[in-house]
């Protein structure tokens, strides 16, 4: 699987529902050792919404980034980006069901996905 | 105990990356995952592809797919898909893709030097001799 196969793909729920689509992966080094004796990079999930403008300059906030880690500034342009990016949702991995040529199914859990900056949405 | 924690399009997407000499060696176009060995197990980060039939891969498949078959023609390769290099020789993500490896075990620009030699070297004024582009 590539990550191509991933980014800009709608991802469709079991009930049809779409979320957005794929703006990003959320890799974490928590892996198996390496021979290189570093922990492999593993993918913990997706991160899916309307807006991708934001998420590509780093200004809406992600799940396992503190605020300090975000872009800050100019205020305005801050602002505008998280607002279009509210709706942005955080897909565990476990959550994908299949990966499509021109969508991903996940299967959302009944309350839906959580905000994809970490905070209570 | 968590690890580091990065988005791959965002932190990965487009770097450089650069041998251990720090000398650039491609950018990274596309990753590539392998499932987990371990049933339910999350996906491994297992490759670095980068090459015109990578990036060509995230705007059109196509398109791809004929760089891919071109990049065949001129190296050709046991091994299905873009030019790769495994994971395991990065040593550090920061502004730029570190490898612990040199730049020439990599086949990764197999195209740009069939390019040079094969196709620049003939334009008069170029500056590029065939036994130079090699």
């Amino acid at each position: 699987m590539r990550l191509s196969d991933l980014l800009e793909r709608p991802a469709i729920d079991q009930h049809g529902r779409s979320w957005g689509q794929i703006h990003d992966a959320h890799i974490v080094q928590d892996g198996p050792v390496l021979a290189s004796n570093l922990a492999a990079f593993r993918l913990h999930g997706l991160v899916a919404g309307r807006a991708a403008f934001g998420s590509r300059l780093g200004y809406a906030g992600r799940t396992g980034y503190g605020d300090d880690q975000e872009t800050r500034g100019p205020l305005p342009i801050r602002v505008l980006l998280r607002m279009l990016q509210r709706n942005a949702v955080y897909i565990p991995w476990p959550a994908v069901r299949s990966i499509e040529a021109d969508r991903v199914l996940v299967e959302a859990p009944p309350e839906g996905f959580a905000n994809a900056s970490g905070r209570a949405s | 105990m968590t690890g580091r924690s990065l988005w791959a399009a965002l932190h990965l997407l487009d770097r450089q990356v650069v041998d251990r000499d720090a000398l650039p060696v491609a950018k990274v176009d596309d990753l590539g995952f392998e499932p987990s060995a371990e049933p339910g197990g999350l996906p491994i980060l297992t490759d670095i592809l980068c090459g015109q039939a990578a990036h060509a891969q995230r705007f059109n498949r196509r398109l791809a797919r004929g760089l891919e078959l071109l990049r065949r023609v001129i190296e050709p390769s046991p091994e299905p898909g873009p030019a790769r290099i495994p994971w395991v020789h990065v040593q550090d993500v920061d502004t730029a893709v570190h490898l612990t490896a040199d730049r020439h075990e990599f086949a990764v620009t197999v195209f740009d030097t069939w390019l040079a030699t094969e196709v620049l070297s003939h334009v008069p004024g170029s500056g590029i001799t065939k036994e130079a582009g090699r």
